[in-house]
């Protein structure tokens, strides 16, 4: 007894197959016709205008541009005359700019002091200099140290510090 | 392909890209028929297949930028469709496949010959075979008995392993020939 080759057995199986698909025939039961075909494409075409039309990007026209600069005109316009009739705003007085001027000075004078305490050298600070010029360098060093200093720079020095025989 | 030479459906793509709906419209009615069976044997209800068939062709033109004719248009469309109706499917819980959708489907019984009568009785019986299998091996079966497509272009469609389709196809034949038996079919 012959054995059938399993790959023989595979192709009879599909040339069954095949037969009995051709013998359904074209399955017209499941195709739209004409008619449905169309009504489909209508409204895919519907839907594509519709969601083109919603994404579209269109400018705005310029009555509506110029509405909007009106309405902007008409509020600002509005706004002011309420306000001088209601008496929130006077012209007239100048109180508010004089008494602007007043802060800003107080405060710039503020801000001088505060530079002029900031570098201002203090008796403190011209004992220390002088000591550690006179313990590097001596006396000479100390005489060129002094040299250039001003009459009036001198008397101060003599009244305010105690700086020995060095003057 | 449904109609129309492959170089013609290429013209009718590239200019479709563009924005030319009329060139859409014509690949449309090329692969309408085709399109509609496919959505149709899978839900196993006409206006939900002329719904998903109507929501494929709309994300095709969406969508056409990115076709790089790797595949072809058909096939394309098909995997569009394919996830849509799986994705439909996903939310339903029963194919709405009746005896009564079958009869309907067999047609007026009155007035055919035997031999058409039969041949119609018998498309019925596999539309109500196909309605036993699970989603994936009903789509496999569809493409591959009906449609006649390789087992890669099926690959291609479903986005599976070929590997995958032809193990599905087998199980779905081999249910076939068991209901068959079952129905007595000669």
């Amino acid at each position: 007894m012959a054995v059938m080759d399993p790959h023989d057995k595979h192709n009879e199986d599909n040339d069954r197959l095949d037969d009995f698909r051709d013998h359904l025939g074209d399955d017209t039961d499941f195709f739209p016709t004409e008619a449905e075909t169309e009504a489909l494409l209508a409204r895919v075409n519907d839907a594509i205008d519709a969601r083109e039309k919603s994404t579209a990007v269109r400018p705005t026209p310029v009555w509506k541009q110029l509405l909007a600069t009106a309405a902007a005109l008409v509020l600002v316009v509005g706004g002011t005359i309420v306000a001088l009739k209601t008496g929130m705003v006077d012209f007239n007085d100048t109180a508010v700019t004089q008494s602007t001027a007043v802060d800003t000075s107080a405060l710039m004078a503020r801000v001088t002091a505060y530079e002029q305490e900031l570098y201002a050298l203090d008796d403190g600070d011209v004992q220390v200099l002088l000591r550690e010029a006179v313990s590097e360098h001596g006396f000479e060093s100390t005489e060129r140290l002094l040299g250039d200093l001003t009459e009036e720079e001198l008397e101060y020095l003599e009244a305010s510090f105690d700086v020995g025989d060095l003057l | 392909m449904a109609t129309g030479t492959k170089a013609d459906q290429a013209k009718l793509v590239k200019l479709a890209q563009q924005g030319d709906r009329r060139a859409f419209n014509g690949l449309a009615r090329q692969v309408m028929k085709p399109l509609v069976a496919l959505t149709y044997r899978m839900t196993g209800d006409r206006d939900t297949a002329m719904d998903l068939a109507q929501e494929s062709l709309l994300a095709a033109w969406e969508n056409l930028s990115g076709f790089r004719g790797d595949a072809s248009f058909d096939n394309w469309l098909f995997r569009i469709a394919t996830n849509k109706t799986l994705n439909f499917l996903s939310t339903r819980k029963e194919y709405p496949l009746t005896d009564e959708i079958v009869e309907s489907t067999a047609g007026d019984k009155t007035d055919l010959p035997d031999r058409t009568l039969h041949t119609r009785n018998l498309r019925a019986g596999v539309l109500a075979f196909m309605a036993t299998l699970p989603e994936k091996q009903r789509l496999v079966f569809n493409l591959r008995f009906y449609r006649q497509l390789s087992f890669p272009e099926i690959a291609e469609i479903t986005g599976t392993a070929p590997g995958t389709v032809k193990t599905n196809y087998r199980e779905a034949v081999g249910k076939l020939r068991s209901y068959a038996k079952e129905k007595g079919w000669q």
